[in-house]
């Protein structure tokens, strides 16, 4: 049966309810929420095994901040979206490049071998791509185009930490400079492409 | 080469690093809702005194806190009580709790002045 049976009720609520003491709300909130963290930790890290390790270490620190959560606070995704990348950063600054897990490959039963292929070569690298961008552009080019957030939520996901006036603004271009995506070797059949985000002053 | 590919070279990355995400394992949940229990029991453990002190909570401000019950307790141990005719100065929510027929008895039975409040007839 699925936990999230009573999916019209806000994140915020549920999260009293869990202060509270109702097992209910616990469920609900984490098929809701884990998927996401583990995908954003899973992006920003690269690595699969870490990114479990991050969400359950995000989900226990929403455990913890229950009991104290305030209505008029963020929205509790983006309070996690911000411990996620916070605890993120910190794995990242403890090791210099980011190793490529063997992600499960999607069940798709209707790709051939050669679309798999081709699919799996993109993904890596974008990811790998993504690993040579400074964290806080990557974070937003993962927030932007890969959780596909709104910019005043990406905004206040990443404003706690930004200097500077202006929105975190991130935009794709091809044939610029910043952390370049290259054409896998296995494929070579990619034009030359950037990910670029507009610097955050 | 796609469509998608000439219009937006990156969006065929994209999609495809998207779909590379799998959801979290019946392990992985199994672990949080853990964490979420255990943090419920921790928190539920110094409720369950609660309602100790919440019962007490009431007559002790109702007869002007802690101090007040000191005063009450040295006045106990020298066979002094209050009850059917509550002393002035007795909150009137004191009164209003206390029926015609009941009086409260303050006993001091705990050397480090841990306060027993009993309700009963005269």
């Amino acid at each position: 049966m699925p936990f999230d049976d009573e999916s019209e009720t806000p994140d915020a609520a549920l999260l009293t309810l869990y202060a509270n003491g109702d097992p209910w709300a616990a469920r609900v909130l984490t098929e809701r929420l884990a998927p996401r963290v583990l995908a954003h930790a899973q992006r920003l890290l690269g690595s699969r095994a870490e990114a479990e390790e991050v969400t359950q270490d995000a989900m226990l620190r929403l455990w913890r901040i229950a009991p104290d959560w305030r209505v008029d606070e963020a929205a509790p995704r983006t309070w996690l979206y911000r411990v996620t990348a916070n605890l993120c950063t910190d794995r990242l600054r403890r090791r210099r490049s980011i190793p490529l897990d063997a992600v499960p490959e999607p069940a798709d039963g209707a790709a051939g071998p050669t679309a798999r292929l081709q699919d799996r070569a993109r993904a890596e690298a974008l990811q790998a791509a993504l690993g040579r961008l400074p964290e806080r552009q990557r974070q937003a080019v993962v927030l932007r185009h890969l959780e596909e957030l709104a910019n005043p939520e990406i905004a206040a996901i990443m404003g706690g930490e930004r200097r500077g006036g202006g929105k975190p603004r991130c935009t794709r271009q091809t044939c610029a400079d910043g952390g370049s995506l290259r054409p896998a070797p296995r494929t070579g059949i990619y034009r030359r492409c950037t990910i670029m985000t507009d610097p955050i002053r | 080469m796609h469509d998608h590919d000439r219009s937006d070279p990156l969006k065929a990355h994209f999609e495809a690093l998207k779909a590379r995400v799998a959801e979290p394992d019946a392990a992985l949940l199994a672990r949080i809702l853990a964490d979420a229990e255990h943090e419920q029991a921790v928190r539920a453990a110094p409720a369950a005194r609660r309602p100790r002190s919440g019962w007490l909570a009431a007559p002790v401000r109702a007869l002007g806190g802690w101090p007040a019950m000191a005063g009450l307790a040295t006045a106990a141990l020298a066979g002094v009580w209050i009850g059917a005719a509550p002393p002035e100065g007795l909150a009137a929510a004191a009164q209003r709790m206390l029926d015609a027929n009941a009086a409260v008895l303050v006993i001091d039975v705990d050397p480090d002045a841990v306060f027993i409040l009993a309700e009963g007839p005269l």
